[in-house]
This record gives C-alpha cells, structure tokens and sequence, in this order.
C-alpha cells in the first residue's frame, strides 16, 4: 500500500473517468470507432503486440534518453562557457536560438544524410530539440548569485574556477533542474521525429501504423510514450528529492 | 596605538553626486570604532572602500605593516543554502588554504566555540535563527584569524533582544581576540555601547562631523545600559545627529 502514496490520486481519477467515458462513448457508438478505439480494445492490442512494443518502446527510451544525456552535458558545458566569457556568449549563444527555433521534422530529413537511418539520427534529433532550455536556464541560473554572494567570494580572493564550483553552479541547481524538466520531454518528441524520418521506435510504428489505419497501434503507442514521459520526470523528481535531503538546494522549488 | 588603517582625504561620487567629501580617517590597533550616521550618508560606502570593493576618485587608503589581514560581516549572514553550519564556515579556509579538511574543520569547530554556538556544526541555513546566522557569519569571518573586522550593521534584521544579546557577546568577543573593528550602525544606543570611538557622519554632504572618544568606567554588560554616562553619550551624539538634519 506504499506505492499509493506517491500516485498522484486527483489526476488517477480523472485518468480513470476519461477511459470510462471513451469505453462506454465507443460502446454505445456515441463516439465513431475509427477516430477513437475503445481503451479495452487498445489495450488488447497493446498485450497481442506486447514484444513489438516493448521493442519499439525501449530503442524510442534509448535513442530519447541518449541525446538527453548528450544535451545535459553539453548544454551546461556551453553554459559554463558563456558565463566565464563574454567573447564566447556574444559570439555563439545567438546561433543556439537556430536549435529552438527551427522546427526539428524541417531538418530532421538533412539528419538522416548525415548520420543515416536508425539510431544517431534519433540521437541527433533528440539531441538537437532538447538542448536550448539545458543551456538558457543554466545560464539564467548562472547569472542568478546575488551581488553580495559575488562580493563575498571577491573578498576571499576566490578564482573564477573556485567561484564557479563553489557559487553558481550551486546556484544554479533550481534552474537547471527546470531546465531538465522540460528537456527530457523535448528529448521524447525529438526522437519520436527523427524516427518518422530514420526509422525505429514508436514513431516508426505510429507512421506504419497510421498507413495502414490502425488507430488503435497509434493510440498505444500515444499511451507508451505517455508512460516514457511520467518516467522520466518521474525519475528526475526522485534524483531531486535525494539531492534535496542531502543538500537543500533552491528550498523554493522543493516538490 | 598605531594606526591599522589610515583614509586620506577621500572622495567617492556616484556620477555627479558626492557622496563622500573629504573623508580622513584612522583605525587603531585593537580599537572598535563605530561609523554612525543616518541612512544614506555614504557610510557602507566608505566600509566597501576600505575593504577594496570600491574605488575612491581621490585620495588614498593606507594599511600598516602587515599585510591586508581583514575580513568582512555583510548586514545579511550571507550563508550559503546548500552548506551545512560547518562548511559555510570552512568556506574561506578552503578558498584560501591548502590545510587539510581535518584541520580546517578543527578550526571550524574551535570557532564556533568562540561564537557560542557549539553543536550546531550540522545544521543548514533554514534550520537557524536570525542571531544564530549572523553568529555563523561571524565565525566564518574569525576562521581566517582576521586583524580588523568590517562590519556593516550585521544586527539592523535582529529582533531587540537578541541584538542587544548579540552587541555584549560582539564586544568581548573583539576584546578577547584583540581585534581593530570598523562597525557601521545607524543605532546611536548600539554605538554608544560598542564603541571606543564614534566618527558620526553628516546627512548629506558624506563628511565627519564628530569624532567622539567613548569611555566608561564600568565593563560593557546590560547594567551599562542604565548608567548615567552611557545616557550622557547617547544624548550628545543624538544632539549632534539632530544638528546634521537641520
């Protein structure tokens, strides 16, 4: 019974109405069946196709989670940068927006010449759409020492190294950790379409399966992918909560 | 006495505003000198020169012999979140030593002793009072062995009963260590009982205007509070602040 604790009861309920509904809307054909299946019936083909999708669910976690962790170590190495030196923020932070504002499905066929189909492609992509809030809020973070902290550490004569480590990047914590929130979601949705375009995964069996008008794969696949997200975030909240207890960075933030 | 630290005819503006004219100044060795004056008048100002967080447009900034040996009490403890009681102490010595951790934790320990606050060495920055934060932000101040301490109103956010529990400990404290202080109030009763002297400054041109010997025949506990001549002294510097606004 301790697992209940850490359900999140309101939105289980809500979860739960939501299937009621559609079960007994598709039942009594109140809603057509070919724009949404019966959850039952999702879950039948979820449980018939369970190694294709536990296939496709773990090479989409895999390629996701890879160019996550790709974009987590870069993304605060480039931030680090940016904040040790004025020269190098002016003269590549504003080419960094390209990777938040060019939309990823428009460059992800140029990935697939590069890197080819299957997995670097998926990494890359994921990689790509998951690294500009990595480097924006660790940089924000950064920048967030108050003057008197900065003050401080000036008059015990600390380098910018000791600065770094033993100021702004703790920090920092709160606004990295915001950012890896919303990366490990991009993250997903960047694999997901370089999988349409590369082949592999979820997304390549939603497109298949879009071909071929099984709505029912597709919104399996929807509910996977759905699950990879609660996982990861998930994940990161325990990492949190461990960092919490240990160290009480950023009180303000504590879930 | 020597002279610890010798201010010659400073002058700081902010763009076009004066805000110190003329300054001329001298701590000696082992002397709590208190700077008083309302808010405003330049007097953080003149500690952030002294300690080189500032630059003066004019005028020069002498130390004796010995090199800069100083540390600094911000008005807020300034502790970092994250760091147990320990380890914010420990911060300087890791900054600015290679002592192993041992060592500078025996030191830490040590301090905290002085401070009176033994046992607390595990606790977080949430986890104590507003006194006990600026405790450990003076203990973290003494760590390095400091010569002078500059403080800059360090009790303004303390409750009364506990700055005024804080200004007796402060002073035999700083007796004991032998330390030459530089304490920035705007308090002429915190003054009056911490000070050797008091430099009161005036409201608006950021120049001295009284440089008040403070003496008592009697130790600086709580009775000191009620004695005539610490009264007398309030009167005649809260005469002179009067005279600064007119």
């Amino acid at each position: 019974m301790k697992f209940l604790k850490h359900i999140n009861l309101p939105a289980f309920i809500s979860l739960l109405i939501v299937i009621f509904f559609f079960e007994i809307g598709v039942y009594f054909s109140w809603i057509p069946e070919f724009l949404f299946p019966a959850p039952s019936s999702v879950l039948k083909t979820l449980v018939e196709n369970k190694s294709d999708f536990s296939e496709a669910f773990l090479e989409t976690f895999l390629g996701s989670m890879t160019g996550f962790v790709f974009s987590v170590i870069l993304g605060i190495c480039f931030a680090v940068l940016f904040s040790l030196s004025q020269f190098l923020r002016k003269s590549i932070l504003p080419f960094a927006v390209f990777f938040q504002t060019v939309p990823i499905i428009a460059i992800a066929p140029l990935l697939v010449i590069y890197f080819g189909f299957g997995m670097p492609t998926v990494i890359a992509s994921a990689f790509i759409v998951s690294i500009f809030p990595i480097i924006a809020n660790t940089l924000l973070g950064l920048e967030s020492s108050s003057k008197a902290e900065i003050e401080l550490f000036q008059l015990y004569g600390a380098s910018p190294i000791q600065c770094l480590w033993k100021l702004k990047l703790p920090t920092a914590y709160p606004s990295i950790y915001a950012g890896l929130k919303v990366s490990v979601g991009l993250a997903i949705i960047g694999a997901i379409a370089g999988e349409f375009v590369a082949g592999g995964g979820l997304g390549a069996l939603i497109d298949s399966a879009r071909t071929q008008q099984r709505i029912d794969i597709v919104f399996g696949a929807l509910g996977l992918l759905s699950l990879m997200g609660l996982l990861c975030l998930s994940s990161l909240r325990a990492c949190h909560n461990f960092l919490q207890k240990m160290r009480p960075y950023g009180l303000n933030i504590r879930e | 006495m020597s002279a610890v630290l010798v201010l010659h005819n400073i002058q700081k503006n902010f763009k076009d505003r004066v805000v110190l004219k003329s300054v001329n100044l001298s701590l000696y060795e082992g002397e709590f000198l208190c700077l008083l004056g309302p808010s405003g008048c330049g007097k953080s100002t003149l500690l952030r020169l002294m300690v080189g967080l500032e630059s003066p447009n004019s005028g020069n900034i002498s130390w004796s012999t010995h090199e800069k040996n100083f540390a600094f009490v911000f008005q807020e403890s300034q502790l970092l979140p994250w760091r147990n009681v320990l380890e914010n102490i420990r911060l300087p010595l890791e900054i600015q030593t290679e002592l192993p951790i041992e060592e500078q934790n025996q030191k830490v320990l040590s301090v905290l002793q002085k401070v009176n606050l033994k046992s607390s060495e595990n606790l977080f920055p949430h986890e104590l009072s507003g006194g006990m934060k600026m405790r450990v932000s003076i203990a973290r101040a003494l760590i390095s062995s400091p010569k002078v301490l500059f403080m800059d109103e360090p009790f303004s956010a303390l409750d009364e009963v506990t700055r005024l529990l804080m200004q007796r400990q402060l002073r035999a404290l700083c007796e004991k260590e032998k330390l030459s202080v530089i304490f920035v109030t705007h308090s002429s009763y915190e003054a009056a009982f911490l000070a050797d002297r008091i430099l009161l400054m005036n409201a608006k041109g950021g120049e001295i205007i009284l440089n008040e010997k403070i003496a008592y025949n009697q130790l600086r506990t709580e009775a000191l509070r009620s004695s005539a001549d610490y009264q007398a002294n309030i009167e005649k510097i809260s005469a002179k602040m009067q005279e600064s606004f007119a």
